[in-house]
């Protein structure tokens, strides 16, 4: 990523957004109106159920998460948004140094790969469906799966991939228009299933045996396995981990005229992970009830189709729903993937590496069982890149208060700032011990990474900081 | 004319929705629901470009999901 253009090529990338440019709450609430109703709900919703979270721990976690997730939208990010004005890339380097937030940018890229993979995973199982070519999730994380859907996802993702190269405009114009008719669309899944479910009374739904069926079914092919309420209430709080607790969303924030904007993420996650996740559940619920045999993989197990739960459910409608869905998801993943490639070799082309981004992606969505641990991965993202947003927080909050300078490497002309590092790399270097050695739930790691990053950026700072004088 | 386009968008939208809700109610069944979703999915795209803003929000070229 160029020094002169930190995050895409918007206004305002290395200065604070004037008065001018500030846009009332009520951009914030349509935008986000539009925003988690993404590729991503159609797995995830299906993978709570296949995990065996019970529907009233799923209504009641969701909600609480759900609720979590905006308060830290509104009183973590929006008040440094607004204070500052700057997107998380400027104020990353001049708190770290350019060197440090290319590293970081980098680390997003490969994570951004990895969810762009997913993404065409999600779409090429649509695009699968008149074909009679099917998702099916192998027993190996990196095998493929068959090879007539191997095809298809090569096919999905070197279009997503031509199509980002292109810039993210024309989708993100497409992913604008799409918005309300996706979250339409989820809702109509929702409906359509509870039908076909035979759960259309007060009675049936507060009884809810439709669901623990459906989850006996899973089982009796997947074998036993628990998803409990804290783990639903904590994945819904941090799978968003890297936009709120991580920050990333200052760059949306900087532009907010007040503080209250940042409630507006609440319309988001109660529509995309809230109503989206229960309907999209419900279509794996509908599925195994209207036709088990197409939800049974050679192996004997379960998995969720995306494509072929939609198009069970509302027909044409859900195929171009989900690859729509994962298409404007993948396209400024894979976009801003190819960003942060160039950033590391600055004399290759953006379109260069947006499609050496989109080769990486395409190959990720080769293997099924990536999509098929979309729960694990978005809390690893969430740990990841949630942990520099302590960075942030401290820097603003706390280095005065502690007679240090903040900004530091503003301040000292320094493009490599090793506190930063450190108090990044080994609270997620722990982590991630914990996830890959120990099975920690991976969403569990983010607010202690947080903190730990946190506190050790404090101390490292007061010991390697030397007085430095005030500059703009 | 630009607001008789929206309309027309909304109602596109609005029978996505509604023929779910018809489906609910036991007024449709799935093969026709399905027909009427997604002739409401092609009225919503043939008319939404032409009144929804081509000026991109500044969410635009962020990743959510």
């Amino acid at each position: 990523m160029s020094e002169e253009n930190s995050t895409a090529d918007g206004e305002f990338e290395r200065t604070p957004v004037p008065d001018r440019a500030l846009l009332g709450a009520g951009k914030f609430w349509g935008m986000y109106a539009g925003e988690h109703a993404a590729g991503t709900e159609f797995m995830i919703g299906p993978l709570f159920l296949a995990a065996g979270a019970s529907l009233q721990d799923l209504v009641l976690g969701l909600l609480l998460g759900n609720i979590l997730a905006v308060l830290t939208w509104r009183f973590l990010v929006a008040p440094i948004a607004v204070a500052k004005r700057l997107t998380l890339y400027y104020q990353l380097e001049r708190i770290a140094g350019g060197a440090l937030v290319k590293l970081y940018n980098v680390v997003n890229g490969i994570l951004f790969c990895f969810l762009a993979g997913a993404m065409i995973t999600v779409s090429a199982s649509a695009v699968g469906v008149p074909f009679n070519v099917f998702f099916r999730v192998p027993e190996s994380t990196f095998a493929f799966g068959d090879t007539s859907f191997t095809l298809i996802v090569i096919l999905v993702g070197a279009v997503m991939t031509v199509v980002a190269a292109a810039g993210y405009q024309t989708v993100a114009r497409v992913a604008n228009i799409a918005a309300p008719w996706m979250v339409v669309v989820f809702a109509a899944c929702g409906i359509v299933s509870l039908v076909q479910l035979q759960a259309t009374s007060a009675a049936a739904l507060h009884e809810g045996a439709f669901w623990s069926n459906a989850i006996a079914f899973v089982q009796e092919h997947n074998g036993p396995q628990q998803f409990s309420f804290w783990q639903i209430v904590i994945f819904a709080w941090l799978c968003n981990g890297a936009m709120h607790f991580g920050m990333s969303d200052l760059s949306i924030f900087r532009f907010a005229r007040s503080k209250s904007s940042g409630w507006a993420p609440a319309i988001g996650m109660f529509l995309g992970h809230y109503m989206a996740w229960i309907a999209a559940g419900l279509l794996l619920a509908a599925l195994l009830k209207t036709s088990p045999e197409l939800a049974i993989s050679a192996d004997g197990k379960i998995s969720a189709n995306p494509g072929l739960l939609a198009f069970q459910a509302v027909g044409w409608t859900g195929i171009l729903c989900v690859v729509i869905a994962g298409w404007t998801t993948a396209n400024p993943t894979i976009y801003r993937a190819g960003l942060a490639f160039q950033g590391v070799l600055p004399n290759a082309s953006r379109t260069t590496m947006t499609l050496v981004a989109g080769a990486v992606a395409t190959l990720a969505g080769a293997f099924p069982n990536l999509s098929a641990k979309l729960l694990d991965f978005v809390g690893l993202y969430g740990t990841i890149l949630g942990a520099m947003g302590a960075v942030i927080f401290v820097d603003h909050y706390l280095m005065n208060k502690f007679g240090l300078s903040d900004e530091y490497a503003n301040r000292t002309n320094i493009r490599f700032h090793a506190p930063v590092l450190i108090a990044w790399l080994l609270p997620v270097g722990v982590a991630l011990y914990f996830v890959f050695w120990q099975g920690l739930f991976a969403a569990y790691a983010v607010v202690p990474a947080w903190l730990a990053c946190g506190l050790i950026y404090l101390l490292l700072s007061k010991i390697i900081q030397r007085p430095v004088a005030a500059v703009d | 004319m630009r607001s008789s386009v929206k309309l027309i968008s909304i109602l596109g939208l609005g029978t996505t929705l509604l023929a779910a809700i018809l489906f609910w109610a036991g007024m449709f069944d799935l093969p026709t629901a399905k027909i009427a979703m997604l002739a409401g999915t092609i009225v919503w795209f043939a008319t939404c470009p032409l009144w929804m803003g081509r000026e991109l929000p500044v969410d635009s070229d962020q990743v959510e999901i």
